[in-house]
């Protein structure tokens, strides 16, 4: 399974209502699980008894926390796109970006843009902290609830 | 006659001439950027090419790669639709020089009514009543300038003589704000039009917005179709549409309607186009012309029985127009509702796919859409997905007509202003008729959040 793949899955799970997603394949597995907004990924587990012959994702929304072996930061926070529509990180074009990784940023900081329909609609951070990483290129189109900024 | 036109635009103004094109066995040729990719009329086109990104500045604002694109599919006409490029005198001026035909007027009619300065002066010259305002541009020198305001007497609006659609203006109440308010439109109208010439009117208080639908040849013989109200507005945007203009004396109308056509044959103007006025106290003041068609024509053409988008195809090849004025009449009341992919109370836009669709009919029902079941709304263009027209005898009758076609249209999947226009349906303001400019916002002010 290689890291590509794992990131779609990480966006799969972060785009529904699941609070776990298992895919068992090939002889390894990934479990991912989300607590309130964060993602944690665990790297894949022992292959299970019986080898899957064709991908298998096993899904519940009732399945129990399982101890993670990373601990998730408690403080991280995603910011995500409130609407779908184009991404913009600076207020026009040549200017400085809005933010950057490694800023800190106030609580109701205008950090991007998102261009719907010829109008312009400002993001603002609901935490303040530091920008760890901007998850959505600029100018690229962006789906409602998609990750763009992990705030820590 | 057109043989092939191709079409530079989108949604569903590309479709609307699509149809027009094949009811007078003109082949079509679709150009589209890669987020219209699956859009109906390029599905149904005799030819389709891909000419850019989502982004419109570089697909459907592309001067060149259009002009190339008709040259290599072997179109002899550019249709422009509205928005995009159909304002535009240079692409005009392009299409002419390579021998191919725009759709719509000459660059130079274009060029003199996109400058409202000049637009202004054209009309003066026809007798086409316009709002009291300077003569020409703005003077430099301060002591004229506040000169020129007393005479047309406060309040009054300046305006960016390369403005339109309610960009660059700003309402002056008092002298001690003329200077300030001058600079500051300035400052905008070089920015935004690269041309800071300004020029002041006296501002009305209350005025409707009437405008007058023409259609001329190029040979002389100009016409206009009727009057639509448009008054019905949110930042300049309209919401609604209807025609005839109601409870306005059908002689005035004929006046005006009358003064459009002979500047038209002023100007030599060819194709169609619209005269758009204040109305206030029984008086029309010219504001704008725009040269090109628009959203609003489909009121115009149920109540005057023309399709204007075919006599536009016509004229622009060269036909004759053998109508007479006499004959052009108003036939019942047609409404218009501009259904938009966007939040009933924010406004916010809200593209995505449409996962329900229902749509009304029945007699005295037109919808001109583009969007359906499965259709994804891209967060590119306008937000407009669907207009809702009706046509009945009466305007009582078209507004029960519209009220039930609300009812039955269903779009799920994204937010849309069918609630909006429901609600506006039963609006006693709306309903009696005759409200000014300021009406929808003034309402929507104290409309109760749901």
């Amino acid at each position: 399974m290689d890291l590509k793949k794992i990131k779609a899955l990480v966006e799969l799970l972060q785009q529904s209502r699941l609070s776990a997603l298992e895919l068992s394949e090939d002889g390894g597995s990934l479990r991912l699980e989300r607590h309130a907004q964060v993602t944690v990924t665990r790297p894949p587990a022992q292959a299970p008894g019986k080898p899957a012959d064709h991908d298998q994702v096993v899904t519940s929304g009732a399945m129990l926390p399982a101890p993670s072996l990373i601990t998730p930061a408690a403080s991280d926070h995603v910011v995500k796109a409130s609407m779908q529509g184009i991404l913009h990180l600076t207020p026009a074009p040549g200017e400085p970006a809005f933010v950057r990784v490694g800023d800190h940023v106030q609580v109701e900081q205008v950090i991007c843009v998102i261009e719907a329909m010829k109008m312009f609609n400002t993001i603002e951070t609901e935490v303040a902290g530091t920008v760890v990483e901007i998850l959505a290129e600029a100018g690229s189109e962006v789906k409602l609830g998609q990750p763009l900024f992990r705030i820590e | 006659m057109l043989k092939k036109v191709l079409i530079a635009n989108r949604g569903e103004i590309a479709l609307r001439i699509q149809r027009a094109c094949r009811e007078l066995g003109i082949e079509t040729v679709a150009v589209y950027s890669e987020a219209d990719a699956n859009a109906k009329h390029v599905r149904q086109a005799n030819q389709s090419l891909c000419i850019g990104p989502a982004h419109p500045g570089k697909s459907y604002l592309n001067k060149l790669a259009l002009l190339q694109a008709a040259q290599l599919c072997g179109a002899d006409a550019i249709h422009p639709g509205y928005g995009f490029l159909s304002e535009n005198a240079d692409f005009a001026e392009m299409i002419e020089q390579a021998g191919l035909i725009f759709v719509g007027p000459s660059a130079a009619s274009i060029r003199i009514m996109g400058d409202k300065i000049s637009a202004k002066r054209a009309m003066k010259l026809a007798g086409v009543p316009c709002v009291p305002g300077s003569e020409g541009a703005l003077p430099a020198d301060v002591q004229l300038l506040k000169q020129t305001a007393r005479d047309i007497t406060y309040p009054v609006i300046v305006k960016a003589a390369g403005g339109g659609g309610g960009k660059g203006m700003r309402v002056v109440h008092a002298e001690e704000q003329l200077l300030d308010a001058v600079a500051l439109t300035r400052e905008e109208a070089r920015r935004a039009f690269g041309n800071p010439e300004l020029y002041m009117e006296k501002f009305l208080e209350h005025p409707r917005h009437v405008e007058i639908q023409v259609l001329c040849d190029g040979h002389g013989n100009a016409f206009w179709l009727g009057a639509r109200d448009c008054s019905m507005q949110r930042r300049h945007q309209k919401v609604m549409e209807e025609a005839p203009a109601p409870g306005i004396d059908q002689e005035i109308v004929r006046e005006v309607g009358e003064r459009c056509v002979i500047a038209c044959r002023q100007i030599g103007y060819r194709g169609v186009g619209t005269f758009e006025f204040l109305f206030e106290d029984g008086h029309f003041y010219f504001i704008e012309m725009n040269t090109r068609l628009q959203v609003e024509h489909p009121v115009t053409e149920l109540t005057s029985g023309i399709d204007i988008v075919q006599a536009q195809l016509k004229v622009a090849g060269g036909d004759r127009l053998t109508l007479e004025q006499a004959q052009i009449g108003c036939n019942g009341h047609a409404i218009e509702c501009r259904i938009n992919a966007e939040d009933p109370f924010s406004f916010v836009p809200s593209p995505g796919i449409i996962t329900g669709w229902d749509i009304p009919g029945g007699n005295g029902i037109r919808i001109d859409s583009h969007a359906g079941l499965g259709y994804e709304v891209p967060p590119y263009y306008d937000s407009m997905i669907a207009k809702l027209i009706v046509h009945a005898p009466t305007r009582g009758e078209a507004l029960v007509r519209m009220r039930g076609a609300l009812e039955e249209m269903r779009v799920d999947g994204i937010l849309t202003n069918l609630g909006l226009h429901r609600e506006l349906l039963e609006e006693p303001g709306f309903m009696a008729g005759s409200v000014d400019i300021h009406h929808l916002e003034r309402w929507l002010k104290q409309r109760k959040a749901p």
